[in-house]
């Protein structure tokens, strides 16, 4: 350093990249155009993934609008920043940032799976085949990949479910697919048997790891915590318990749901989410009100705990079904966002 | 009542030698923020003087004013605030300067302050004023650069920023 001064360009590549990924994505992009060698290492996968590991999280939203109806269809998805202080906290959104994702997918609308490190998982439905077209997409890049084919056509009685997790050790992002089959017994209540299949990015092709006779249903996806995909279940004779699937060592376990489940209420308007670090349930079964329970120490059935209740005019009741909650902000610990059409609770 | 006791802990110094001959003797408890110099504490290679060939002296005292704000035992947390802030402040040449050093000396707080210094002077933006700031020619054809644009021509759009502070 004492016969050259340090410029940016001779700074050690891991310093350079360091700055980079401090930067929203936005910046990183118009970075690329500044010389060959930013180009290079911004396009480096090493990149993305320090990249996103140091993005704020931000809401992402997914608006769509079929044909048919009079209005003009719509598929876009926005980002919602969290502007976090201590002394206050906003929500802004960058319309900038709108991904409109008709042009390069004029037919299809999406369902969202899950996100893992700014990762999402998503696919499209196509009713007349049976067929799901899976995609893992970085929106940050606006680069995505497509899962092959796997086998088990979503036909009715049939059901599907899908959850997007990650391997903490190996660090191995997973998707998993639930392909659940109906036994109907004329003596008995019909039960499914549900084949978990997964498929580890990378790999190319999907694996089977074996069947469990539970039902996962096809509203909800997969809930990630610490290294764990979890649904709500129903066991062959109607009872509800929480699956998780250990992305590891890709083992099944059952335990005990939140108090308050009842096989007379149908539909049980149940949800599974994650506030703060903690598995929670969203109880919506009360016309006027939402409860959040939350598992306080995590398998340990006796530590639910209902932690949150929400008045809803009754008016709003029908859209609150789904909970989402931002677990790694940590001033935004206790916000929970009901999205159907995006109702956002801040506890103080 | 208890007896006063007169215990008092015995402080280490250390010799930093900068690249170009200037020494300067620092406590040792300060001095192992820096996980290099730490390491060669524990080795045992500490006894005489600590040359550090990649450090040169102005930017040595910087790394040095900041290890001492940071010891844990002198400075509270508004006084450490208010002392990044000015830090950062450095102009950009010192700023990587001090970067670098802190990579080679291994302070990864110092690192982490430095990085997100540097980040926010190219926050926003135009290719052109980054380029400026960091004294950078481009090695792109137009036609090259043009084409880098339109793959993402979103990112381009908005009020960016022009200047050069």
């Amino acid at each position: 350093m004492s016969d050259q001064t340090t410029t940016i360009l001779n700074l050690p590549l891991s310093i350079l990249e360091n700055i980079l990924s401090n930067l929203s994505p936005k910046t990183v992009f118009i970075c690329r155009s500044v010389c060959k060698s930013w180009l290079n290492l911004i396009s480096l996968p090493e990149f993305s993934k320090l990249h996103l590991s140091k993005s704020p999280d931000n809401l992402f939203i997914y608006f769509s609008q079929s044909s048919w109806s009079e209005l003009p269809s719509t598929s876009v998805f926005k980002f919602i920043n969290f502007d976090d202080t201590p002394h206050y906290h906003n929500l802004i959104y960058e319309p900038n940032l709108d991904l409109d994702m008709k042009p390069n997918f004029p037919d299809a609308g999406f369902s969202l799976v899950g996100s893992i490190h700014g990762f999402v998982c998503l696919f499209h439905m196509h009713c007349d085949s049976g067929l799901d077209d899976v995609y893992i997409f970085n929106p940050t890049t606006r680069e995505y990949i497509t899962l092959p084919e796997v086998k088990g056509l979503r036909k009715y009685p049939n059901l599907v479910t899908y959850g997007f997790g990650l391997d903490p050790v190996r660090m191995e992002y997973k998707v998993v697919r639930i392909y659940q089959v109906e036994t109907r017994d004329p003596e008995k209540r019909s039960y499914y048997t549900s084949e978990v299949q997964v498929y580890t990015l990378g790999t190319g092709s999907w694996r089977s790891i074996g069947n469990v006779k539970l039902c996962f249903g096809c509203r909800y996806f997969g809930v990630y915590l610490n290294g764990k995909l979890h649904w709500l279940v129903g066991d062959v004779d109607g009872n509800e318990s929480i699956c998780f699937i250990d992305m590891q060592d890709e083992s099944s376990h059952t335990f005990s749901t939140a108090p308050g489940f009842s096989k007379e209420n149908c539909p049980n308007l149940l949800n599974l989410g994650v506030l703060g670090n903690h598995l929670c349930i969203c109880d919506n079964n009360a016309e006027s009100h939402l409860d959040v329970w939350v598992m306080k120490e995590y398998g340990v059935t006796s530590s639910w705990s209902k932690e949150i209740v929400i008045n809803i005019t009754p008016e709003w009741n029908w859209i609150c079904y789904q909970m989402t909650s931002l677990e790694s902000f940590p001033r935004w610990r206790d916000l929970v966002s009901v999205v159907g059409r995006c109702l956002v609770y801040i506890s103080s | 009542m208890a007896e006063a006791s007169s215990s008092i802990t015995e402080k280490f110094f250390l010799t930093l030698k900068s690249s170009d001959g200037d020494e300067f003797v620092l406590e040792e408890s300060i001095a192992i923020q820096s996980i290099t110099i730490k390491n060669m504490v524990e080795d045992g290679c500490s006894s005489s003087v600590i040359p550090l060939s990649k450090v040169d002296t102005e930017t040595l005292i910087k790394v040095i004013e900041y290890m001492k704000m940071h010891s844990s035992t002198s400075s509270n947390e508004e006084e450490i605030e208010n002392f990044d802030k000015k830090f950062v402040s450095n102009s950009i040449n010192t700023i990587l300067n001090i970067l670098e050093a802190a990579n080679f000396l291994d302070i990864n707080n110092l690192l982490e302050l430095c990085a997100e210094a540097v980040a926010n002077r190219i926050k926003n933006k135009t290719p052109e004023a980054v380029r400026k700031i960091f004294n950078i020619t481009s090695d792109f054809t137009p036609e090259e650069e043009a084409e880098i644009r339109n793959e993402t021509p979103w990112a381009f759009e908005g009020n960016l920023d022009h200047s050069l502070d």
